[in-house]
């Protein structure tokens, strides 16, 4: 007989969310120091996209704070051991950077996701909605930039993209569902 | 660039807009044509199966202003890549009818395979024939998207109840908001103007 289970507490998730949003944004601060990234011309990009994560991580730590638990400083160290660390040792271009980014974007994506229809307080699931839309958004320019750098351009500096310049084959390539089987489980970044 | 986002807006909130807090805003077209219509007396679908039923007409009449745009002559020569990327984001919205109509017919009702006519009356059909060229087509389908969005981020927070639907709207509402904002860095408008997503703009959520 198994014990039934239980859905961990909405503050496990937020906690974890926090988490995952911490590990973004260190990796894009790594990411932005490479000679090759900064080469690519998406500063400013990458300046709005941290920004971004932080007032995440914000409002993750706040939900966790007025659900009774403590706010997440720290990394989510399992996803850096399992895919940061391994995976930006194999950057080694700006289309690899920007592939990378893109999964990171996904990988967050669906962590909020995947506790969407879990949790039980209604304003941790708005913002984990919120969130994970903006995620998205994130990602589809990093895969636009990516489907621009496969063709052959070495810096994305002109905007609006010129629909001319998109290759017909999009990397990625966009998908109809936000799935979860990359979500990080609920409970990865606790804080005790 | 012939159409706007704010030119779009407006149309909109002159037609199925129902507004962010979902209390005061009017909801001027509420009406959907979709094979669920059943005679009268019988009851209609409430709750979640209602919401699937209204999102899987939406997302019909959205396929559908994707393959109207895709027809337009007026456009001239689609590059292939932006005609690639509006027939794939068309195909996204087919499955997402699909998957709502997977949750209509678990639920013993029949699957919605029209669009909603309300929206394609009020909104796709006065904002595709304003499209004069291919910015403004971008434009265009970038008003809808974003719609969508918005629309189902107002169902996650204050209508669904169940697992499944949740689940589904989850789902999608990302993708909506992807596909927006790819088509945004054709249109020059900001691909990610906020950090966080907003109910503005969303349409009714159930037929009256």
């Amino acid at each position: 007989m198994t014990a039934p289970t239980t859905a961990p507490p909405d503050t496990a998730g937020a906690q974890t969310a926090a988490a995952v949003e911490n590990v973004l944004i260190a990796t894009y601060a790594h990411l932005a120091a490479l000679p090759y990234v900064q080469d690519l011309g998406l500063g400013a990009f990458f300046a709005q996209t941290v920004q971004h994560h932080n007032e995440h991580l914000t409002a993750f730590n706040a939900a966790a704070v007025r659900l009774g638990g403590k706010a997440q400083p720290g990394l989510d160290e399992a996803l850096m051991a399992s895919v940061v660390t391994p995976g930006l040792g194999k950057v080694a271009s700006g289309i690899d950077a920007v592939m990378f980014s893109a999964r990171l974007e996904m990988i967050a994506a669906a962590t909020c996701t995947a506790q969407v229809a879990t949790v039980a307080d209604a304003l941790l699931r708005a913002s984990l909605a919120a969130v994970a839309g903006v995620e998205c958004q994130h990602q589809g320019v990093l895969l636009v930039v990516a489907s621009l750098l496969s063709a052959g351009a070495t810096a994305v500096t002109a905007f609006p993209v010129a629909p001319a310049r998109l290759p017909p084959t999009l990397q990625g390539p966009p998908v109809a569902f936000l799935r979860t089987d990359q979500a990080r489980p609920p409970t990865e970044g606790v804080v005790h | 660039m012939t159409v706007s986002r704010r030119a779009f807006l407006l149309v909109a909130a002159a037609g199925a807009v129902a507004g962010c807090s979902g209390g005061s805003h009017p909801r001027a077209s509420t009406t959907t044509t979709t094979s669920t219509t059943a005679p009268p007396g019988v009851p209609q679908p409430s709750g979640d199966v209602a919401v699937a039923a209204r999102a899987a007409a939406l997302e019909n009449a959205t396929a559908a202003a994707y393959a109207s745009v895709l027809g337009l002559d007026r456009l001239g020569a689609v590059p292939a890549g932006l005609k690639g990327l509006w027939q794939t984001f068309e195909s996204h919205h087919r499955d997402h009818a699909t998957a709502w109509n997977a949750i209509l017919t678990a639920a013993g009702e029949a699957a919605v395979t029209s669009g909603d006519a309300g929206f394609a009356g009020s909104v796709v059909a006065p904002g595709l024939a304003a499209v004069k060229d291919l910015g403004g087509a971008v434009a265009f389908v970038v008003g809808i998207e974003r719609a969508m969005a918005a629309t189902y981020l107002m169902a996650i927070d204050g209508t669904l109840t169940t697992a499944g639907a949740l689940q589904t709207a989850a789902a999608i509402q990302p993708m909506e908001m992807q596909h927006a904002a790819m088509l945004e860095l054709l249109a020059g408008t900001d691909p990610v103007p906020a950090s966080f997503a907003t109910t503005t703009g969303a349409l009714a959520l159930s037929s009256s």
